[in-house]
């Protein structure tokens, strides 16, 4: 299924579900641009890509290096673990290109309880301005009693709840769609 | 052992011999001088394939989701743990009190939409445990300096770390070392 416009991103790093990964996805994959940064195990999705990175990178480091080589109008963050419905990014490229969301995106079929950065659909102008997730990690550490201990984080570390946040407060609109991406185990 | 009194050689006295001794073969000296405790503390690395580079469990007793996986911190493997629950745990050879341990450490990832939690349990010789749970999520290889949190009064005998997830994520974890102080 060719879109127009459209390049898919796709960080990996030991995913151990590759195999499914293209199966399931290669409607999208054989026939996109698709951009792969492979931070470690993720040499069968070359064949596929159009650019393949072998980059070992954070998965945050791994978008922002993929998306600046995207020259389309629009952007699937495709996860390596995701198989989002083929409808839902039909239906999300008519909302992009009808200028009704910044972004679209879904909920996993066993809910987050938010839509999911993973299978996201941005418009690329956007998400490159705006992706900087980047976690600065400020543990804590509690004695919660003799011989316990808590290590928890005093900033919270949600990709997609930080993104969502972001564009909201920059006037983006978000949109969703009644669909459930599926993630791979 | 001799030692050098007025340009002869001289036995050392028997008060002398643990502080000697212990700069040269490992021993240490612990309590006043009047009733000192030598403790014998074993030297180098105590955990057995700490870094996984046996490509399995040797050494390990590993359950649920945990597996070997290439690549890691150091080297060409560690262990992964997904899924709702994993863990390996060791018992170590001979058990080491706190007082002999020089550095005891591990690494790990803990990556996913839903933090995945790494708990590590230090088991000592009177059966009590030392708990550290992490909630806090770490998308690269992060050290975690296990000697801080020890009952400095106690001997460990066991390290578990388990992976709890509740989402979707793992727990990497990597070049396990507890060094001897000897």
């Amino acid at each position: 299924m060719q879109i127009e416009d459209l390049t898919i991103v796709t960080p990996t790093k030991k995913e151990k579900h590759l195999d499914m990964f293209i199966s399931q996805n290669l409607e999208l994959l054989k026939d996109n641009i698709f951009i792969v940064v492979d931070s470690g195990g993720g040499e069968k999705l070359r064949p596929y890509c159009v650019l393949y990175l072998n980059e070992r990178l954070p998965f945050w480091e791994a978008r922002k290096l993929a998306y600046k080589y995207v020259t389309t109008k629009f952007i699937l963050n495709l996860d390596s673990d995701n198989v989002p419905p083929l409808d839902y990014v039909k239906q999300a490229m008519n909302l992009l290109k009808d200028d009704k969301a910044e972004a679209v995106a879904i909920d996993y079929e066993q809910p987050l309880g938010h839509p999911a950065f993973g299978t996201s659909l941005w418009k690329t102008t956007w998400l490159k301005e705006f992706y900087d997730f980047h976690p600065e990690i400020h543990d804590e550490t509690i004695r919660v009693e003799p011989g316990k201990w808590l290590i928890t984080s005093k900033n919270n570390f949600c990709e997609c709840t930080y993104m969502w946040h972001k564009l909201k407060l920059s006037g983006g609109r978000l949109e969703t769609l009644p669909y459930r991406a599926v993630h791979l185990k | 052992m001799l030692k050098s009194v007025a340009g002869r050689q001289v036995p050392l006295t028997p008060k002398q011999f643990p502080i000697r001794l212990s700069r040269r073969i490992g021993l240490r000296t612990i309590g006043s001088l009047g009733a000192k405790k030598v403790v014998v503390c074993p030297s180098g690395e105590q955990i057995v394939n700490g870094g996984f580079e046996t490509g399995d469990f040797t050494g390990w007793k590993a359950t649920g989701s945990a597996e070997i996986v290439t690549d890691g911190h150091k080297g060409s493997y560690f262990a992964y743990m997904s899924l709702s629950y994993g863990s390996v745990e060791q018992e170590l050879p001979t058990p080491i009190s706190y007082e002999c341990i020089e550095t005891f450490e591990l690494f790990y990832q803990n990556s996913g939409c839903i933090t995945p939690t790494v708990e590590v349990v230090i088991t000592y010789t009177d059966d009590s445990a030392t708990t550290i749970t992490i909630v806090s999520q770490h998308g690269d290889w992060t050290k975690l300096n296990i000697k801080d949190y020890l009952d400095p009064e106690k001997t460990v005998k066991k390290i578990k770390v388990s992976c709890i997830v509740d989402g979707y994520g793992s727990v990497w974890l990597d070049d396990v070392s507890l060094i001897g102080a000897g």
